[in-house]
């Protein structure tokens, strides 16, 4: 399933590098990632592996809301 | 396992530092060692054969700044001034160098009046001035020369023959007055500089030591021959122009020391005693010639 999360404190491109590999690491696919909206596009298998990438992107030190 | 700074650039936030450790951490196992945001530096270290592979990383994620000219000229010149992280040998080296600088010139000064009170003129001060100048110089262009050994290429082996080349023409043609001057000023600082300039090139290869020998040779006669029409045909306007010049070049042989070698300077900040006792050996040198040389007072019977 496809999810899109905001993602506040994203300032740059390699924000997005980041927050794309620790999601890709837990689990999902991401379809995109754009700091200038804040957006993060994860395609998930379960609500688990949504949680864990909730998690690795708030462990980074990013809110998501 | 290698160590060495790299030059970076778009590097804004945190995020970009975890970033890079994790190109890095899959470039070759490479690990970052430290990142300085104002000096735009980071310092990698890795095994000796993955070098080449982390740069080729580091490229393709468009944090390797290769940038040249006037823009990565001022930013080493920045990083000098400032003290920043990635240029705190080179900030210590330049600083040292000015007290250095100032405590020669009190010396000087005060031997002047006292000793040679009866040959202080006018024409003297310029003089005074350039000495210390000269052997501040020489001596940072000489802790250049220890360092870098065989790490550099020709060119810095050119800027390090030229500096000690056009200083030692420079201070010996004002000592040994304008006929003497002339020829000795000249060919010591030839000697000096195409010496140090083909030892700072490392012997290596035919273009390093011709290149510190041409460079020692040019600037050690031009050296003699502007000293020679500065103090004897009061052209002190030259004074300045020179000085101008000589931190010119000491300014491009920061930029490329740090550009071929700036992790080797980073363990080896020199120490005050090393940077005075290189000083004074240098001005007893300076100080023989003045007195015992061809053109000084007891040559001419007036001591």
């Amino acid at each position: 399933m496809r999810k899109t999360l905001a993602v506040k404190g994203m300032h740059c491109t390699s924000c997005e590098v980041l927050l794309s590999e620790v999601s890709e690491e837990c689990g999902a696919k991401v379809i995109s990632a754009n700091h200038r909206v804040g957006q993060l596009v994860v395609e998930v298998p379960s609500e688990d592996v949504l949680k864990k990438v909730r998690l690795a992107v708030q462990r980074e030190g990013y809110q998501v809301e | 396992m290698v160590s060495f700074e790299l030059r970076v650039q778009n590097l804004s936030c945190e995020a970009c530092a975890k970033v890079l450790q994790r190109v890095l951490r899959r470039a070759g196992n490479a690990s970052l060692e430290w990142v300085s945001g104002d000096a735009k530096s980071i310092r990698v270290s890795c095994d000796e054969k993955q070098v080449e592979h982390v740069k080729r990383v580091l490229r393709e994620y468009k944090y390797l700044d290769e940038s040249s000219g006037a823009g990565a000229f001022w930013h080493v010149v920045k990083g000098v001034f400032h003290g920043l992280p990635a240029f705190r040998a080179e900030h210590v080296l330049v600083t040292r160098c000015i007290v250095l600088f100032g405590v020669l010139f009190v010396f000087l000064a005060v031997a002047q009046n006292v000793v040679l009170a009866r040959f202080a003129g006018e024409k003297l001060w310029p003089v005074l001035v350039l000495i210390p100048f000269g052997i501040s110089l020489n001596v940072g262009a000489l802790w250049h020369a220890r360092l870098l050994q065989n790490y550099c290429a020709c060119n810095t082996g050119m800027m390090l023959g030229m500096t000690i080349g056009m200083m030692s023409g420079f201070m010996l043609g004002a000592i040994l007055g304008a006929t003497n001057g002339m020829f000795v000023g000249s060919v010591a600082g030839m000697l000096v500089g195409m010496f140090l300039g083909a030892y700072a090139a490392g012997f290596a290869g035919i273009m390093g030591i011709m290149e510190g020998m041409l460079a020692g040779l040019m600037a050690g006669v031009m050296g003699a021959m502007l000293s020679v029409m500065m103090v004897t045909d009061h052209l002190v306007l030259f004074l300045y122009v020179l000085f101008f010049l000589c931190a010119l070049i000491l300014a491009g042989l920061s930029y490329l020391v740090y550009k071929e070698a700036g992790p080797l300077l980073e363990s080896s900040v020199p120490g005050w005693s090393e940077l005075i006792v290189q000083g004074l050996i240098v001005l007893v040198f300076v100080v023989g010639l003045a007195v015992f040389g061809p053109k000084s007072p007891i040559a001419w019977g007036l001591l």
